[in-house]
């Protein structure tokens, strides 16, 4: 009885997971092969050839993908380290030092999370415009930053409040001030929360298409996902390259994610725990 | 007794208030103001009251839209969200139980732009992998994105697939913490498991639970790459949901004014929800002083 | 240990990063960052445009526009790919005059179209941008955002025909220039026809009997598709314009209704044809799908503009030899010989910060070389008359001549040739014919309601 309801358990899962494995594969078995072998062979012919790399030539030699992957990853690593930075301060402060109205205004930053982003768009392309931010990179780091901190803010505020105040006041004993408490105990007790916010934000912002294709306009400042999304166009394209682009452009943020795994589930434990 | 001034403590949250309230407040009180004025995004707006929400409850496409968009949330609700729980809870304790998870899991690290591309070859109705299958055992073939309503659930099918694995940690991570000696003991007393599941394992997951159906529900609302990319909300604006018709309104029709008008009924309806959640945040804090 | 390491190595870069801030915080870091930002590129535009306006006190001494870079925004970066052509065009130019180009592709034409839009009546304006001819060019002459380019017509007065020069003319002033030209017509797969004996129809019965012959060997006749929404107006406008072309020029002006009898006449022989299953399913999309149809013999004809030949049905990997091209008959023998014209504006913006360096670059372009180039790297039609065409394909001369020598009639494509609000419903009314041909009462009447709230808006 027990074997049984475990083996139905298993072949579900594995179904599943088959399931949910189908389309990585269906990608990776178009982009490795040839344009020519992809338009005459069908799904279930494997690859006589290893064309992935060419295609991902051309991919990159067409739309220029590697000037806008630099771009993105530099919107990743500023805007997520502004973001960890600013929300953590933050949290901090409304946690720890509780200033007046630090309920109101980390709900007023937390409203952030709540409206749909197509409600910033036109307002802000024309705030750009008229400050000069428009198809800038500092423009794209700001706004990149703005609508991750809202999120990081909470789930740092709520780690802060599973620190156990005792070892707020032996440091104050020590003569230890609001920012050494800061700097020399919240942050380095950080690192879970950290992975969470990394991880979340960090592989949002390499995700965002929205922003990126409104926000900006050459090479200069372009996002990566924009010219992916430029691969396929208004219509179609050519299945091979597009699919090499996907894999390419999906790289950082898997590596990301296997990287942080760890820390990310401890760090969500505790943010929603100390909610 | 205190160590610090209250100036240097507004100062801590002083970056973070001011990028919210320039970059995104601002905007969005613009926007408010827009949703009173027709507006071409050339020419001057013009004021004209309300006139843009009264518009809105005589477009019999705002209703298909607002339709699709609970359709969206209660699927969500379902499969991502249920779904998620369900795995969640097969998951806990079996072999290879991390390697299952990470299947589940890598999807929800790729874009919208990438999960777009990928579903719409797998859902291609020439070239496309599920097709591809439904011939291989003699079956029509399927315009999965094209016939209604089939082709919302399409998109839902996508977006289970892209969603699951994040709800799944969430409950996994709420499952490590319920100890192992309370299941336990009910089952000595002779609770099958399914009511262990019941009456031990939900309540103890209820924490949990609010962030995720919150979470959940917040972003299907406003769920709008995928759709675009994939559908346009076609065909003829049938698998539109609010978030894209308020697009469509403000890019591809240029009434700025219109679609200004959708994203606060948006806003209403998504704050309006998260309100439970915040209410109960709210309260919590109170009980701090 | 060594992930220990490298979170602590992390944190340490964090916190210095933090003090920085922190002690930048108090002079109010983040928002003098910006407001410094701002004031930078305020001056930045001052200075170029003191440095334009110096500029052109100089250009009747020197004309050197050596190092201006002029922007060109197009929605046309994926299939088809115009990208390097744009490219190769200001290579020319940068050769020539020192006045280099930066095309920049938008992934979707709504997000491209509000960014010009919004963009125009900015400093950020572009330079130049592709467009659409008539009423979408009207919507931005109206409001003065476009420059005209009258003289550079001029100029070229003899080497284009009134009728394209009458195309982008808006009461006597000349806007944009025509980068190239599309005729529309159907691409049949030859090998298909040869199989079963069918020869190109020259009347409507030819075109039913090479229907009929193909369905019965199993094929599709003819691919149609909902995807991607526009694609929905080719069968309209070609079922409209074979019933009377007149009738379709005074739809799109409104001055007919959608329910009007001969409207509806129209989209009775569309229904007819889908009911006999001339069509494909809907479902398949007309960029990938149905190339790949295409290729395989499933479908026998493609209604598409004479771009879909090199960069759809040759990308998709369809040999030379494989297709052929006709003019789809009229269904009334009464409508005459009719084809459609996609006509490609690029046009001026008259906020441009280096608006006489594009003149001369435009001037240039419209010129019989400069308008060879794109023309000759896409294997398209150039607008200019005494351009060379050497290159084009021999199945695009063929089409060409037969509208030339055969007198056909040319209409203007239903995109540009109606308002956008209309247009922008209407395809989306067209779907919804075309998955449920049975609810065509009601859609004309929906159409009706478009048309009039536009045209009762808009003298």
């Amino acid at each position: 009885m027990v074997v049984l309801r475990k083996t139905i358990t298993y072949i579900i899962i594995i179904l599943l997971a088959l399931a949910w494995l189908l389309p990585i594969f269906s990608v990776i078995q178009a982009a490795v092969k040839s344009p020519e072998q992809f338009n005459s062979s069908s799904f279930f012919q494997f690859p006589t050839k290893f064309a992935l790399f060419d295609n991902f030539k051309k991919a990159i030699q067409q739309w220029k993908l590697q000037e806008f992957y630099l771009n993105s990853i530099i919107y990743s690593v500023v805007g997520g380290l502004i973001t960890i930075i600013t929300a953590s301060m933050a949290a901090f402060s409304i946690v720890r030092l509780k200033p007046k109205f630090n309920f109101v205004l980390f709900l007023i930053i937390y409203s952030g999370t709540l409206f749909p982003f197509q409600m910033y768009l036109i307002p802000l392309y024309r705030i750009f415009n008229q400050t000069g931010l428009y198809d800038t990179k500092t423009g794209m780091i700001l706004v990149y930053s703005a609508l991750a901190i809202p999120f990081s803010l909470f789930v740092y505020r709520g780690f802060y409040s599973t620190i156990p105040k005792e070892i707020e006041d032996a440091a104050m004993i020590d003569g230890c001030n609001s920012f050494q408490l800061y700097t020399k105990i919240f942050l380095p007790q950080s690192i879970a929360p950290t992975a969470v916010v990394a991880l979340f934000q960090m592989s949002w912002i390499w995700n965002d298409l929205l922003f990126g294709m409104v926000l900006t306009r050459t090479g200069n400042a372009r996002p990566v996902m924009v010219s992916l999304a430029s691969m396929s166009g208004v219509s179609g394209g050519i299945i091979p390259y597009i699919m090499s682009g996907v894999i390419f452009t999906s790289l950082p943020t898997i590596l990301l994610f296997i990287l942080l795994r760890r820390y990310f589930i401890s760090g969500m434990v505790l943010s929603v725990a100390g909610d | 007794m205190k160590y610090h001034n209250k100036f240097v403590s507004y100062l801590y949250i002083l970056p973070s208030f001011l990028l919210v309230f320039l970059l995104l407040l601002v905007p969005m009180f613009q926007n408010i103001y827009y949703s009173f004025f027709q507006w071409n995004g050339i020419a001057e707006p013009v004021f004209n009251g309300f006139s843009n929400y009264i518009q809105l409850f005589k477009d019999s496409n705002f209703f298909t839209s607002l339709i699709n968009t609970i359709l969206w949330v209660v699927i969500t609700l379902i499969f991502p969200v249920f779904g998620g729980l369900l795995i969640a809870v097969f998951l806990r304790g079996i072999k290879f139980g991390n390697f299952f998870k990470s299947i589940f899991y890598i999807p929800i690290t790729i874009s919208f732009v990438a999960t777009g591309i990928i579903w719409n070859y797998m859902y291609s109705r020439q070239i496309g992998v599920l097709n591809t299958f439904l011939d291989l055992i003699g079956l029509d073939k399927i315009s999965w994105l094209v016939n209604v309503p089939l082709n919302t659930f399409s998109l839902l099918i996508t977006w289970t697939w892209q969603q699951l694995g994040i709800n799944m940690v969430l409950f996994l991570m709420g499952l490590t913490s319920i100890p192992v000696e309370q299941t336990e003991a009910a089952t000595i007393e002779g609770a099958s498991k399914w009511q262990t599941f019941i009456h031990i394992t939900l309540p103890m997951l209820r924490p949990i639970t609010t962030v995720v159906i919150v979470m959940a529900t917040a972003n299907s609302f406003k769920v709008f790459d995928l759709i675009y990319v994939m559908t346009r909300g076609g065909p003829y604006r049938s698998s539109e949901t609010l978030a894209v018709t308020m697009f469509r309104e403000t890019f591809t029709m240029s009434n700025m004014g219109y679609g200004a008008a959708i994203s606060v009924v948006l806003s209403i309806i998504v704050v309006a929800i998260s309100a439970i959640y915040l209410r109960t945040m709210v309260k919590k804090d109170l009980l701090y002083y | 240990m060594k992930k220990g390491i490298f979170f602590r190595l992390l944190i340490a870069a964090l916190s210095i990063i933090t003090m920085l801030a922190a002690y930048g915080l108090t002079g109010c870091a983040q928002a003098e960052s910006v407001i410094s930002e701002a004031v930078e590129q305020a001056e930045e535009a001052v200075e170029e445009a003191v440095s334009t306006e110096a500029a052109t006190e100089e250009t009747e001494a020197a004309k050197d526009y050596s190092g201006t870079v002029l922007s060109l925004l197009h929605d046309k970066g994926g299939n088809p790919n115009y990208q390097p052509y744009f490219e190769a065009m200001g290579d020319k130019t940068e050769e020539l005059f020192g006045i280099s180009i930066e095309p920049v592709p938008y992934p979707t034409t709504d997000v491209f179209i509000a960014t010009v839009n919004a963009a125009l009546s900015t400093k950020d304006a572009p330079d130049m941008f592709t467009w659409w001819s008539t009423w979408r060019m009207k919507d931005l002459i109206d409001q003065g955002l476009l420059a005209p380019t009258t003289a550079l017509w001029d100029n070229h007065k003899d080497e284009y025909s009134e009728g394209l020069r009458n195309a982008f003319t808006f009461d006597g002033e000349a806007y944009g220039y025509s980068y190239t030209q599309e005729y529309w017509p159907v691409w049949y797969n030859k090998d298909v026809f040869a199989q079963y004996n069918l020869e190109e129809p020259t009347t409507w019965a030819e075109f039913e009997a090479v229907c009929d012959t193909l369905l019965e060997n199993g094929i599709t006749p003819m691919a149609q598709t909902v995807q991607a929404r526009w694609p929905t107006f080719i069968m309209f406008e070609q079922f409209v314009i074979g019933e009377d072309p007149q009738l379709y020029v005074d739809l799109c002006e409104g001055k007919v209704k959608y329910s009007d009898p001969k409207i509806k006449a129209a989209f009775e022989v569309w229904k007819g044809l889908i009911d006999k299953g001339y069509f494909t399913d809907p479902g398949i999309d007309y960029f990938v799908d149905a190339p790949a149809m295409f290729n395989s013999g499933e479908v026998g004809m493609i209604l598409a503009g004479t771009w879909y030949y090199e960069s759809v049905l040759i990308a998709a990997g369809v040999t030379e030899e494989q297709i052929g091209a006709f003019i789809l008959p009229s269904q009334k023998e009464s409508a005459g010989k009719n084809i459609v014209l996609e006509m490609s504006p690029i046009c001026v913006s008259s906020n441009s910060q280096n608006l006489e360096a594009t003149m001369v670059a435009v001037d240039y372009f419209m010129g019989a070389e400069g308008n060879e180039i794109f023309a000759k790297l896409n294997k398209a039609y150039p607008s200019n008359m005494n351009s060379n065409t050497d290159f084009l394909p021999e199945i695009k001369v063929k089409i060409a001549d037969t509208v030339k020598n055969e007198n056909y009639n040319i209409l203007n494509r239903y995109w540009e040739a109606t308002p956008t609000p209309i247009c922008e419903e209407a395809v989306d009314k067209f779907a919804e014919f075309i998955t449920n041909p049975e609810k065509l009462d009601q859609i004309l009447a929906d159409l009706d309601v478009i048309a009039d709230k536009f045209w009762s808006e808009n003298k």
